[in-house]
């Protein structure tokens, strides 16, 4: 005699569900390299490490920029160097021209060599701070806030305009990307609900499709889309994951996943009578879904079965007459 | 000292008379005896060889109508140009064909075995290519297991039941007279591959290189031999797996210079199957004491084994020395919460049955010599004794040397043989007996000449008896070869016993027979005597009490065989109960049993979780019936066959959409239900699951009282459009259902159902680089699984195979074939859904043929009170009267000759079954009687030269008629197959009392008395003797009536011996006196003899 809850499996529409496999992408994704060619001094940052928008992540060897910038602050005193002498020799040619001590060429010249000796003063006072800038390029710092995802160099290592350094992902805008067959992707737009299902987290979130990208791939014939994630929900770029489009829906039986017993190597449930007498039935079990598994051979809408089955009950029990219908 | 020239008979007894080896030969027929009995194998029924061999070719992709058109058809054609073919029965699948030959019963096994191989062979080349090597079964009756044990556990799963049974069975093995060993039910081990597609396509990998991988890394070979310091090594490449670690370890593939391994796309484990095509349990019944105990409540997983004897073993000892192995194992190996049923034992089954007939062979001994006591007096009453065990002996004797066991059908010959084998030692004894009475001086040679004397008629009427018998062998057929030791053994014991009573009987009169007592035995002492001699002398004084006499039994005649006709002629029809006074028709009549087994089969489609639930509610019903020890149910397999299952094709009862249930019923020795009530019971019962699932089929299958039929009554429906064939098929179903007494309708025959085809798109793959076999493959692994290799797992008696599927809670829908991917040449892995179509359609149903036409089969059963016979011939009435399902319908084989199919004409319904066997057997029988009937004339002829006195003699064969159909009606049973049997041996039997009449009438006219005269004499003479042998006889057979199969033989014996004896004995005198007065010529001195002393 057993008193356990009973409860009547009813037919009910369920999901029919789409599965596409995909990656958990980052929207933003910077690559950070060198605008010049250096060695790599210090690398302050390591893989996975989270890092603030300016903030520092690399130094690069400033020696040569050092040598360069003094050449360019002697050139540019020897500019104005020159240009104090230029100055004092037009002063002094126009104060001997006006006593008609010199001739007027001699004055004309003189001018135009003050004119060329400021502009070469300022040529090469431009030419330093431009040298000067240059130094804030060995100080390579975070454009956006996120998490660095690849080291691509080490401290030492010698890197020239363009190679990459560093990854930087930012974790606040994560997308799930990934590629739809040519005959699923009529039936998804942009705005549509999305349930995916990460396997790393065992944990399912609610996304939408942001993006369809209108262009497939002529051999695999598949199409990207990209669905939006919830913002700060423990996901990192790079996981597995499932997308679930509903293509439609579908009547099924569903048993709690309590009620399934396994007795002498069948999976199957307890059933009640109208007798109260309990009976074992094999169950055909398909896919999961949220409450329960779908029953798709063994059992009838409108039976009743025992909702949680105790480890002794045998086929043929019989169960209290006060039971509660669940 | 001899005057006259002795008869063979004469001369035996002459030889014998005074031999000191006449007393070592009784001694040696006693100790034969003994020996035989115990050395001849046992066996509960004589074994039958039906030769049949099945061939089943693959072609893989082909549709039912391919299969049929390409292969089918032409080889069944092939397979029926070998001689001996009784008939063909053929089926054409998806991608399967099968072709299934039955030869005659008695063929050579192996000889037809080699010609069918011969046959395909020759014909390998006409099929198509792609067609793979044939598969060839003989289909073997010495397999079906004597002997079945079964675990059954409600802590243990059928898993672990499976490995206890394999230990077990391998022990049993050791038995030298086993010869098979098979378990039945349980999941086997295997390491299992729970591939998550989802997983593979996000590796970008394909089943087919996963596949590959996997194959690839499994090799184990002799790589070659290395020679070194003088001596030579076996260099030797280990790279199987196995375990289920290693496969788990086992890299598929690489990425990026990182290895995928397999447990990073699915689950590996070790054990059982959890999707499962069949299912197999055990309850006991509420017969049983544990039925309700608390370890062993409902049904519980069970595994059987089964054990098969090799030929010419002893059934009885195999089975013994099984049951003591495993009554020894259990001790040892078996954990105390797993019950050991033996649920079926053959062996215990025919020593009982032998036993039983033993124990009624020495009833009737003894009653058949109590008779004689009083009769004949004590010490001659003990020469007939003496007699009947030498006769057995020497028959069995014949029966070790002829290779027949000792079975029911044959210790029924001896109960049969023993009513008349004593006849001629009564005969012979009581005439010296007489003479003794009559005084003498010489005994031995008084003894001699009465033997003499007696002889020609003897010998005559005992060279009938044998003639009749051996003339039954004739029966082709199961029935022929299941009767045949009846016949045998009649004949040999019949003829033994002439011998016994020329050699032995002599001998003892001469010996152990007292002096005479001083009375005439021939003038009628007794009150019987003058009274039937008072009746004899009114019948031949008056004329016209004679003719009433005739007329009367001309009219019982006719009355009599109205019993059996009125059903066919009545004006109310054949259908419907028997009319009062009617006597029934089946061929073999139902028997108690100790079992039965119940079918349920449902549609095509049916998940097996379905019909395991069906057989649940059933087996309930089952279990609730008190009479019921236990069942064992088989969901999806078929269960473990014996010899009817065989033959009405249990053992390819196979799929998800049926079940089987064996019930055993507590021994019949301690219930008093038999089993066709409880079978009549349940059929009841299970009605209203019936109508819960209208396409449930339920059948009950008892093996019957003799041979075993395919089904009781069967309709062979042909035609050539499958479409218009399931229509009338389903209406015959309909008819049959609806006619009275019929039960058990079934139908053989493929349902439409809905099929998803995959269309590939030969474009598309074309322009992706895939081939068709790629996708085959991918879909057939990850949809019903895929073995893909065999692994040698430590410890493990067998290879373990590697099996790779969808697990079901990620099992891909048809529809959402896009989560496949198929990897082409160029290394790109596409989605399937991309490169085929997926459409549902109504399938092509599978073609089945039957001597090369197309059948459909509906089959049925009829309730005891009414005959398959009358059921057939209501339904022909009604399918022939209208159109069925559009089409006109030509009916037939309702004849004494096979009619064979053809659909030339349009559609026609054949009559098959037990009916077939029934006309088969009644034509041979018929022609068998013919032949007998002209073989006595002949002998009588032969004997007596003329042509009308023997026919005087034959009269009594249709008196005996008279007596066989009221007896049916009396004891209350049908009209059999075994009752046909009696029929012909009466016709053997009640000759010889109308010629000992005849020959004593010659007698006295001899010795001068007057016709008439001697007309009174001879049958006054005659009657003790006659009433002593018919009595014998008669009790001899009673107990016949303790076996429902010979209750037939035994109504037809005793009835017609009954009304035979007394009408012959009241008319013959009468009708001789008549007639033999016109022909002074048929009493003549025989030239061999010296008349009465």
């Amino acid at each position: 005699m057993f008193d356990v809850p009973t409860v009547v499996v009813e037919q009910r529409a369920v999901p029919l569900v789409y599965t596409a496999t995909g990656t958990v992408v980052s929207d933003e994704r910077v690559q950070i390299s060198s605008r010049t060619t250096a060695y790599v001094r210090t690398l302050e940052v390591r893989e996975g490490q989270r890092v603030r928008q300016g903030q520092l992540l690399a130094h690069l060897d400033s020696q040569d920029l050092d040598a360069r910038i003094r050449a360019a602050t002697a050139a540019r005193d020897q500019a104005l160097a020159t240009q104090a002498d230029a100055e004092r020799d037009a002063k002094d040619s126009a104060t001997l021209f006006a006593r008609g001590l010199v001739a007027e060429a001699h004055q004309r010249k003189t001018q135009l060599a003050l004119a060329a000796a400021t502009e070469a003063a300022i040529a090469a006072e431009a030419e330093l701070s431009r040298t000067q800038s240059e130094r804030q390029y060995t100080q390579i710092v975070s454009p956006v806030a996120g998490v660095v995802v690849a080291r691509h160099r080490h401290a030492g290592d010698l890197i020239t305009p363009g190679t990459p350094l560093l990854t930087v992902e930012s974790d606040t805008a994560l997308l799930f990307q990934t590629e739809v067959p040519e005959q699923r992707v009529a039936g998804i737009a942009e705005g549509d609900a999305v349930a995916v299902k990460v396997d790393a987290v065992q944990q399912s979130f609610s996304g939408e499709v942001v993006r369809r990208v209108s262009s497939g791939n002529p051999v695999t014939r598949g199409f990207e889309v990209k669905i939006a994630l919830p913002a700060s929900s423990g996901l990192l770029p790079g996981m597995f994951g499932r997308a679930a489009f509903t293509v439609g829906q579908r009547q099924a039986l569903v048993v709690p996943l309590s009620a399934l017993a396994d007795r002498g190597g069948l999976k199957g449930v307890f059933v009640a009578g109208p007798d109260q007498k309990l009976r074992f039935r094999w169950l055909r079990t398909g896919h999961i879904v949220a409450d329960g598994v779908l029953a798709e051979a063994g059992l009838d809408a409108g039976e009743r079965i025992v909702e949680r089955v105790p480890a002794d009950m045998r086929d043929g029990d019989v169960l209290a007459a006060a039971t509660h219908h669940g | 000292m001899h005057p006259v020239r002795l008869n063979s008979a004469g001369r035996l007894a002459q030889s014998f008379i005074e031999s000191k080896l006449t007393p070592l030969f009784v001694v040696a027929g006693f100790l034969l005896a003994i020996f035989s009995s115990l050395v001849t194998p046992r066996e509960e029924n004589p074994q039958i060889i039906v030769p049949a061999v099945q061939v089943t070719w693959l072609l893989p992709g082909a549709t039912p109508e391919e299969v049929d058109r390409l292969v089918v058809v032409p080889m069944e054609a092939a397979l029926r140009e070998i001689d001996g073919v009784k008939h063909s029965s053929a089926a054409a699948a998806h991608g399967i064909g099968r072709v299934m030959v039955e030869f005659h019963v008695g063929q050579d096994e192996d000889r037809v075995l080699e010609r069918v191989k011969q046959r395909v062979a020759v014909h390998r080349d006409r099929l198509p290519r792609a067609t793979l090597d044939p598969r060839i079964e003989q289909i073997r009756v010495d397999d079906a297991p004597i002997v079945t044990l079964t675990l059954a556990s409600q802590r243990y799963d059928d898993y672990a039941l499976r490995r206890l049974a394999e230990r077990i069975a391998e022990r049993l093995n050791n038995i030298k007279e086993v010869s098979v060993t098979q378990i039945h039910g349980g999941r086997l081990r295997e390491l299992r591959v729970n591939l998550d597609p989802a997983r593979l396509q996000a590796h970008g990998l394909t089943l087919n290189e996963g596949i590959a991988a996997i194959t690839g890394n499994n090799v184990d070979a002799l790589a070659g031999h290395s020679t070194r310091n003088g001596s030579e090594r076996l260099v030797y490449l280990d790279g199987r797996l196995s375990s289920a670690e290693g496969l788990r370890r086992l890299p598929l593939a690489e990425r990026g210079g990182r290895l995928i391994h397999l447990e990073d796309l699915a689950e590996v484990v070790d054990g059982p199957a959890p999707e499962r095509d069949h299912v197999t349990r055990l309850a006991f019944g509420s017969g049983n004491p544990l039925f309700a105990a608390e370890d062993s409540q409902g049904e519980m997983a069970a595994v059987t084994i089964s054990v098969a004897k090799k030929p010419g073993t002893n059934a009885v000892e195999v089975s013994r020395d099984v049951l003591t192995m495993v009554e020894k194992i259990r001790a040892q190996i078996v954990p105390a919460d797993v019950h050991v049923v033996t649920t079926r034992d053959d062996g215990r089954n025919a020593n009982r049955v032998v036993n039983h007939l033993i124990f009624d062979l020495a009833i009737a001994i003894t009653v058949v010599t109590l008779l004689l006591v009083p009769a004949l007096g004590g010490r001659q009453a003990m020469i007939v004794a003496l007699v009947i065990p030498l006769v057995i002996g020497l028959t069995l004797a014949v029966d070790l040397l002829a290779g027949v066991t000792i079975n029911r059908m044959s210790m029924f010959g001896l109960i049969l043989a023993l009513g008349m084998l004593v006849d001629d030692a009564i005969v012979v004894m009581e005439n010296i007996h007489r003479h003794y009475e009559q005084g003498t001086t010489d005994r031995r040679w008084t003894a001699v000449l009465a033997t003499h004397e007696i002889g020609t008629p003897t010998t005559l009427a005992t060279i009938t008896i044998v003639l009749v018998f051996l003339s039954l062998s004739l029966l082709t057929g199961m029935n022929g070869a299941f009767f045949f030791p009846i016949s045998f053994n009649v004949a040999v014991a019949i003829a033994a016993s002439l011998l016994v009573a020329y050699v032995v009987v002599p001998w003892a009169c001469h010996h152990w027979l007292p002096a005479p007592a001083g009375h005439r035995i021939d003038q009628p002492p007794g009150l019987l005597e003058r009274r039937y001699s008072m009746a004899v002398t009114a019948l031949v004084e008056h004329p016209r009490r004679a003719n009433a006499l005739f007329a009367g039994i001309l009219l019982l005649l006719l009355a009599s065989s109205m019993m059996m006709a009125w059903q066919f002629i009545r004006p109310s029809g054949v259908e419907g109960p028997l009319s009062f006074g009617g006597v029934g028709l089946s061929i073999m009549p139902r028997e108690n049993r100790n079992t039965f087994t119940i079918w349920l089969d449902l549609a095509e489609g049916t998940p097996i979780e379905t019909t395991d639930r069906v057989a649940r509610e059933v087996g309930e019903l089952v279990s609730a019936q008190p009479m019921v020890d236990h069942y064992l149910s088989y969901v999806g397999i078929p269960g473990v066959v014996d010899f009817a299952g065989q033959i009405s094709g249990g053992a390819s009862r196979q799929g998800p959409n049926v079940a089987e249930l064996r019930v055993n019923l507590i021994d019949k020795s301690e219930r008093r239900t038999q089993s066709g009530a409880v079978i009549d019971e349940l059929r009841g019962a299970v009605r209203p699951i019936q109508s819960r699932y209208p396409d449930l089929d339920v059948r009950f299958i008892e093996a019957p009282a003799g041979p075993p039929s395919a089904a009781v009554i069967l309709a062979h429906i042909h035609g050539p459009d499958p479409e218009v064939l399931r229509g009338i098929s389903a209406e015959v179903k309909a008819l049959f259902r609806t006619t009275y007494g019929a039960v058990d309708v079934f139908d053989i025959e493929a349902t439409q159902r809905m099929q998803v085809d995959v269309v590939v798109d030969k474009d598309k793959a074309m322009l992706s680089g895939v081939s068709t076999a790629d996708i085959e493959q991918t879909l057939r692994a990850l949809m019903d699984g895929l073995v893909i290799a065999q692994t040698h797992v430590e410890g493990e008696k067998n290879p373990v195979p590697v099996r790779i599927r969808v697990p079901r809670h990620s099992e891909i829908a048809p529809e959402l074939l896009d989560r496949i991917l198929v990897r082409n040449a160029r290394g790109q892995a596409i989605p399937v859904s991309e490169l085929a179509d997926v459409v549902t359609r109504p399938s092509e149903a599978a073609v089945q043929r039957r001597d090369n036409e197309r059948i459909s089969i509906v089959g049925g059963n009829v309730t005891p009170n009414t005959a398959p016979i009358y059921a057939i011939l209501a339904m022909n009435q009604k399918l022939a009267a209208a159109p069925v399902a559009g089409q006109p319908l030509r009916t037939g084989n309702l004849s004494l000759v096979e009619q064979a199919p053809n659909s030339l004409d349009g559609y026609q319904l054949l009559w098959d079954g037990e009916l077939r066997v029934t006309f088969d057997s009644f034509r041979e029988m018929s022609l068998i009687f013919g032949v007998v009937v002209l073989m006595i004339y002949l002998l009588l002829v032969a004997a007596y030269r003329s042509f009308l006195l023997p026919v005087l003699g034959m009269i009594a064969i249709p008196l005996g008629i008279i007596g066989v159909f009221p007896g049916h009606w009396l004891v209350d049973i049908n009209f059999s197959m075994a009752s046909l049997i009696g029929v012909v041996a009466l016709a053997g039997v009640v000759v010889r009392n109308s010629l000992l009449i005849i020959d004593f009438i010659h007698d006295y006219q001899r010795q001068g008395h007057p016709l008439r005269e001697a007309v009174k004499l001879a049958g006054a003479v005659r009657l003790r003797p006659i009433l002593l042998t018919s009595s014998a006889l008669i009790l001899a057979t009673l107990v016949l009536y303790r076996d429902p199969l010979f209750a037939g033989l035994a109504t037809s014996m005793i009835f017609g011996t009954l009304t035979s004896t007394g009408l012959t004995l009241l008319a013959l005198p009468p009708l001789y006196e008549r007639v033999a007065r016109h022909f002074p010529e048929w009493v003549r001195e025989p030239p061999d003899a010296s008349g009465r002393t």
